[in-house]
């Protein structure tokens, strides 16, 4: 099933006025498609699941399940009427029912056909794999069986579309990371429309099909994991999924053919030429350079390649930050900071240094 | 799946109105309807109406009463046993919760649990136990002091007795509230003051009891209050031999003592003392919540105890003491005078059970007990569901939490007597209702009244642990409002609202103020049968202190049942 968000806005109303929860955000989620909403807390993500969920009224926008408005400002299917599964970040399990009847439960309410539904819950619990749980109170639980406990009975009833806010951000790191790939395959296997919620950047590369970056109540960018990465529209989205080098920069000369243009980026009293690449004339009015650490390389590392004219600096290595698989270093053009990122720590503290940047790895953004 | 319609049409709110998810909201409403409405026949009944060829409240009679150095009076003697018991209650409380909890004392275990027993002697059982120890002329203390040295020890018929009495009947609640402070002290405080060079005592004094204060001054207020508003103890040590007066006894007395009820003098009374009170609870409130924003209870902070080395057979002496004041003394009095064969032969160490005997003879007795027994278990139950539905209100909907609050809170500032004589004039103004007259029904809605505050506030604890999420994903399951809340949140609140009902049936079984003016021939409760006896005769003792045995009996079994089945399995949430 689809669903569709067009135009959400919710505003939080007090005595002191409104905070603009969710601000004007539209999306669509494609049937068995893993869609995430991610975004730092505060963004909205929340907010906007528990919109489709039918736990919050909105303020304007329509929210569609299956062509079907379920959501408009005046009026509002409840959450008990909307074909939805819901995976809370706490879980959310009754703690007086045992799992099985927590599932028990979900499939009375929803109409299950009463003979099919203990085989219903074997089932999903074959699904989750624990078969053995189902007579065990939540408690009884550790939180990772929790958490399967809590999309067992999400699923169970077979909803259209699945929603799930941070469901993995209670679980330590070995666990989350063992989590997710369970949950892909439990996901692969029940094939639905799952909205999924997290400020984990990692967690949303590795699991969705498509994510919306949500910045402040706002729509920040769209697209895939690896659109999002290599093609940032915004400093805001290039520094929150991975690491950013983001300088503010005026432009000197636009090469349209190659889309192309040639930079000054000054810090102090340090000026710079950088030749960049833009993908939309509109940024250059206004544009920040974006270089991903492992995009700028130390001298030693062209390995004899052409040495370049352009995007060649004379530096020295403020800092080492050893962190095993790779090192980053910080350094220092002048007054202009560069991070790099080294597979191997070749740099020493102190040390002078060239870096270099293909123009092609300089990317021209918006400052907004 | 279908649109709910706007809610902007009229057709659809009647629609959303109707829904059940209000109900709680409703029966709030309804709860409040009835107090405000009780308020209102107490000053209308007393100002308008009177009774007979009596007059309402004129102004010349409002002179005469507010401006009399007799009222002046009465308000002293209210006031000061409020703050002396208070005082007493919350020094006791503090004392005895900190040798229990953080020194090595010998049977601090035991000391720990037996500190809740003085709860289950109804406070008229009380005041019939310290009148069989420290009366004058007939309390065994006394009569032995009398017969060996010549003088009598203690007068319990004076405003220092009924302070005594009440001051060190707080212990129990005064431990309640003070015990977790205590156990939050951060030990390095205490541990400091002994390194700079105090010894314990230093300590204890410079230390340990300015961290205190904050919750003794909670048990200071909350000890303050009840004495306020107390009639037993003032009526049996003061009122009824004449001399000290309290605004509750007070009202009795112009309603039940004199040959024709003075009604509106009882409203004006009335007035008067619903203005303290208001005054009490309003200073609680505020000086409370200004506590919590000071107090730092870290959780989990490492126990330490203090070596008490030789002094540990002191503390033992103290605690012993301060639980014998409380329970063992009105206690072993009432247990003596119940079993004696005459008034002054408690040394010849004759017993009998012929009081109990008497007591069984009397025609009444097995409806009186069924009465109470009815009335106790009715207004346990509707408190509990009046508190389970108002906690609701004031938690769950976002719009009406100061509503739920203020119908909870509001009904402290009423002292029992008051919600009697308020009910009294509603049951007789209302029409069609004046019926009800005699029955249990007033008895019921008094109790209910008085026992409501704290009942909505057990329940309110217990269901702010539960997350909406729980309820959240209950409807997301598809399950209704009414499915929700019958399903997931009653189950989750079992406890709460178990302790509630308990609460309020051990509550009202004890209560004799709420009740005294609403009873008549037909509707009588054993406290107020136990008054009535010691009132007409006061020679009938030992078979008041029998009668006094049988309601603590009764009461106990009730708390055993509280302790042991009350708390839920599963109180918090996920």
């Amino acid at each position: 099933m689809t669903v569709t968000v067009e135009n959400l806005t919710k505003i939080y109303r007090s005595d002191g006025g409104g905070v603009v929860a969710v601000d004007d955000v539209s999306f669509e989620a494609d049937q068995g498609e893993l869609f995430t909403l991610l975004g730092p807390s505060g963004c909205g993500k929340t907010t906007t699941l528990r919109s489709i969920a039918g736990l919050e009224r909105i303020d304007e926008g329509t929210i569609t399940i299956d062509g079907e408005t379920v959501a408009t400002p005046g009026a509002s299917v409840k959450p008990e009427n909307r074909d939805i599964g819901l995976v809370f970040q706490s879980y959310a399990l009754w703690p007086h029912m045992t799992a099985r009847e927590n599932i028990l439960y979900a499939l009375k309410a929803r109409d299950w056909p009463k003979d099919d539904r203990d085989s219903r819950i074997e089932e999903v619990l074959d699904l989750i794999s624990l078969p053995e749980m189902g007579d065990r109170y939540p408690s009884e639980l550790s939180g990772g069986q929790q958490q399967r406990i809590a999309f067992a009975r999400a699923v169970a009833y077979e909803p259209s579309v699945l929603l799930m806010d941070e469901p993995l951000s209670n679980l330590d790191f070995k666990q989350r990371r063992r989590m997710r790939r369970l949950l892909l395959e439990m996901l692969d296997e029940v094939g639905i429309t799952t909205i999924y919620v997290t400020h984990d950047q990692e967690e949303a590369f590795e699991i969705s099909d498509e994510t919306l970056v949500l910045n402040q109540g706002e729509e920040a960018q769209q697209g895939t994991p690896q659109q999002l990465y290599e093609h940032p529209q915004t400093p805001f989205v290039a520094s929150f999924l991975g690491e950013a080098n983001l300088f503010p920069a005026s432009v000197d000369a636009v090469d349209r053919a190659d889309r192309r243009a040639r930079c000054t980026v000054s810090e102090g009293s340090t000026r710079i030429e950088m030749e960049c690449t833009y993908r939309d004339e509109s940024v250059l009015s206004n544009p920040t350079v974006v270089i991903r650490p492992e995009d700028i390389y130390p001298e030693a590392r062209t390995d004899g390649a052409a040495v370049r004219e352009t995007n060649r600096w004379s530096g020295t290595v403020d800092h080492r930050f050893y962190r095993g698989s790779f090192t980053q270093n910080l350094v220092d053009v002048g007054d202009i900071q560069f991070k790099i990122k080294t597979d191997k720590p070749v740099l020493d503290e102190g040390e002078d240094v060239a870096i270099a940047v293909d123009p092609g790895d300089a990317l021209l953004v918006s400052s907004g | 799946m279908s649109l709910e319609r706007d809610e902007r049409t009229v057709r659809s709110r009647a629609v959303e109105l109707a829904n059940p998810r209000w109900i709680p909201l409703y029966v709030t409403l309804l709860f409040l309807g009835i107090f405000l409405a009780t308020v209102v026949a107490l000053f209308a009944g007393s100002t308008i109406f009177g009774v007979g060829n009596q007059e309402g409240i004129t102004l010349e009679l409002a002179r005469e009463v507010l401006l009399s150095w007799e009222l002046a009076r009465i308000v002293f003697d209210t006031v000061a046993i409020g703050v002396g018991a208070g005082a007493i209650s919350a020094f006791i409380g503090a004392v005895y919760a900190w040798l229990v909890i953080r020194t090595d004392m010998p049977f601090k275990r035991a000391f720990r649990v037996m500190v809740i027993l003085p709860l289950s002697m109804p406070f008229i059982v009380k005041g019939i136990g310290w009148i069989s120890v420290l009366s004058p002329q007939i309390g065994i203390v006394n009569v032995f002091f009398k017969n060996t040295f010549g003088f009598v020890l203690f007068d319990i018929y004076s405003l220092w007795g009924i302070i005594m009495a009440i001051g060190f009947g707080g212990l129990p609640l005064a431990f309640l509230i003070t015990e977790p402070a205590v156990r939050s002290i951060d030990p390095s405080l205490e541990e400091g003051s002994r390194i700079a060079g105090r010894g314990l005592l230093g300590t204890f004094f410079r230390v340990t009891l300015p961290l205190l204060f904050p919750a003794m001054f909670s048990t200071f207020m909350l000890v303050l209050i009840f004495a306020l508003g107390n009639f037993d103890y003032p009526f049996l040590l003061g009122s009824a031999q004449g001399g000290i007066d309290t605004l509750a006894t007070e009202i009795f007395q112009v309603v039940r003592g004199s040959p024709v009820p003075k009604y509106n003098v009882a409203g004006l009374y009335s007035i008067v003392y619903v203005l303290i009170a208001f005054v009490a609870i309003t200073v609680y409130w505020v000086t409370t919540r200004k506590t919590h924003k000071y107090q730092t209870v870290s959780g989990g902070s490492r126990q330490t105890v203090h070596q008490l080395g030789k002094w540990k057979y002191l503390a033992v002496a103290i605690c012993l003491f301060l639980w014998g004041m409380s329970f063992i003394a009105p206690f072993a009095g009432m247990l003596f005078m119940s079993l004696t064969p005459r008034i002054g032969a408690l040394f010849s160490l004759e017993f009998t059970l012929a009081n109990y005997a008497q007591l069984f003879s009397i025609p009444t007795l097995r409806s009186v007990v069924v009465n109470t027994v009815a009335a106790g278990f009715v207004a346990g139950l509707l408190t509990a569901l009046f508190a389970t539905f108002i906690a609701y209100t004031s938690l769950k909907y976002d719009r009406f939490t100061g509503l739920g609050d203020y119908v909870s809170t509001i009904p402290l500032g009423f002292p029992p007597i008051v919600y009697g004589l308020a009910i009294f004039w509603l049951v007789l103004m209302l029409p069609g209702v004046s019926t009800l007259y005699g029955t249990l029904a007033p008895l019921v809605l008094a109790l209910v009244f008085t026992r409501l505050p704290h009942g909505t506030r057990m329940v309110t604890s217990n269901l702010i642990q539960i997350s909406d999420e729980l309820e959240e994903a209950s409807s997301i399951s598809g399950a209704s409002w009414s499915t929700t809340f019958r399903k997931v949140i009653v189950p989750l609140i079992r406890g709460g609202v178990t302790n509630t009902f308990l609460y309020s049936f051990i509550g009202s079984m004890r209560e004799l103020g709420a009740v005294v003016l609403l009873i008549t021939a037909g509707n009588n409760v054993l406290t107020n049968l136990l008054l009535q006896m010691y009132n007409q005769d006061a020679g009938a003792l030992p078979v008041v202190a029998a009668g006094s045995m049988m309601l603590f009996l009764m009461v106990l079994s009730i708390v055993l049942v509280y302790e042991f089945a009350g708390a839920g399995k599963y109180t918090a949430g996920a």
